[in-house]
């Protein structure tokens, strides 16, 4: 009993910073470290949006992540906003898929036409005057677009991504 | 232990010393590669003298007979073909923009069975003065080793969102 009132109680400073078990700060340190490695390296991926190509939905700029366990049970649907990875995940282009594999898409006035249907997009902002032929996309093909067509089609980066490009559903 | 420990350290100094002086060839070619894209870069300030000497650089890095091949429907399509045209092809760009940030992301290099040639993958991310949105090219270098040093010889552009022809 006089033994533990000898021992010196540590400071306010040293119990706010290594807590009052250091070695059980230690281990939640480690823990939480490899569990935020492996959460924002093999599920969220975190990503900083750039460009306008994706106005106005994702501003540029903004903060996002990418859920990269989206398409382990299923394909990507029509509507998603995916990211398609370049040579690696360093770069994605940040596009919505508007047409499925076996489908034929084109671009009438402004206006997305998927097998000859007109197909509404509630998340077209801006005006498009685009008319692109039709094309007809192959297996684990899907056509991806920005959402800001306001400019030529040729200065917009869009096209066919195979499935295996798509790294994962953006999540916000 | 004293001298073990001793033993080991000076063990591991000679093995990354020796690493250091004698890369593998995917370093060796990762290394080029960072050291292109730093000669490719460049300020508004930098000299005419810099200018040359890191057009040469670059030009250095790349065979008689590299073949450097552009197909950007809709942007820019084209072929540069042997060393004088690349160095021609870089005088004039540096004197196109004022200034240009080049960096390569993503490099993965493949070596050849035969380990004389190599290709390497990565993703360009260029700025140049004045434009808003950045550039973004994935892009595929072959090398061949040549007198034992390893040179460019193909430089081609990948599409990562391919655009498909129209249907008949």
């Amino acid at each position: 009993m006089e033994q533990d009132q000898n021992v010196p109680k540590p400071g306010w400073l040293r119990i706010a910073l290594v807590g009052r078990n250091p070695k059980r700060t230690l281990f939640r340190a480690l823990m939480l470290a490899v569990v935020c490695l492996v959460t924002f390296k093999f599920i969220l991926l975190p990503i900083r949006v750039e460009g306008i190509s994706m106005l106005p939905t994702y501003k540029d700029r903004s903060f996002n992540l990418v859920n990269r366990l989206a398409y382990r049970l299923h394909h990507p649907a029509r509507g998603d906003v995916v990211s398609i990875r370049t040579a690696g995940i360093s770069l994605m282009y940040l596009k919505r898929v508007v047409a499925l594999p076996g489908e034929t898409v084109e671009f009438r006035g402004g206006q997305l036409v998927v097998d000859g249907t007109p197909v509404i997009e509630p998340w077209l902002k801006f005006p498009s005057n685009w008319t692109l032929p039709p094309r007809r996309l192959g297996p684990d093909e899907f056509y991806v677009v920005g959402d800001n067509r306001t400019m030529p089609p040729m200065n917009h980066t869009q096209g066919v991504a195979s499935l295996d490009r798509i790294v994962g559903k953006v999540l916000l | 232990m004293k001298k073990v420990l001793l033993l080991l350290v000076a063990a591991l100094l000679l093995f990354a010393g020796y690493q250091w002086l004698n890369p593998t060839p995917e370093k060796f070619i990762r290394h080029r590669l960072i050291d292109l894209a730093k000669a490719a870069s460049f300020q508004s300030s930098e000299a005419p003298l810099a200018k040359l000497a890191n057009a040469q650089m670059i030009s250095s890095f790349c065979s008689q007979n590299v073949e450097i091949s552009v197909d950007l429907p809709g942007r820019q399509t084209g072929t540069v073909a042997g060393r004088d045209e690349v160095m021609q092809g870089l005088l004039a760009s540096r004197r196109a923009v004022s200034s240009l940030s080049v960096d390569f992301y993503d490099i993965t290099v493949q070596l050849s069975t035969d380990r004389e040639s190599a290709t390497a993958n990565l993703t360009v991310r260029a700025r140049t003065s004045g434009d808003r949105d950045d550039y973004i090219q994935e892009l595929r270098f072959t090398f061949q080793k040549i007198e034992g040093d390893w040179f460019i010889v193909r430089v081609q552009t990948i599409k990562t969102l391919t655009l498909l022809l129209p249907l008949p």
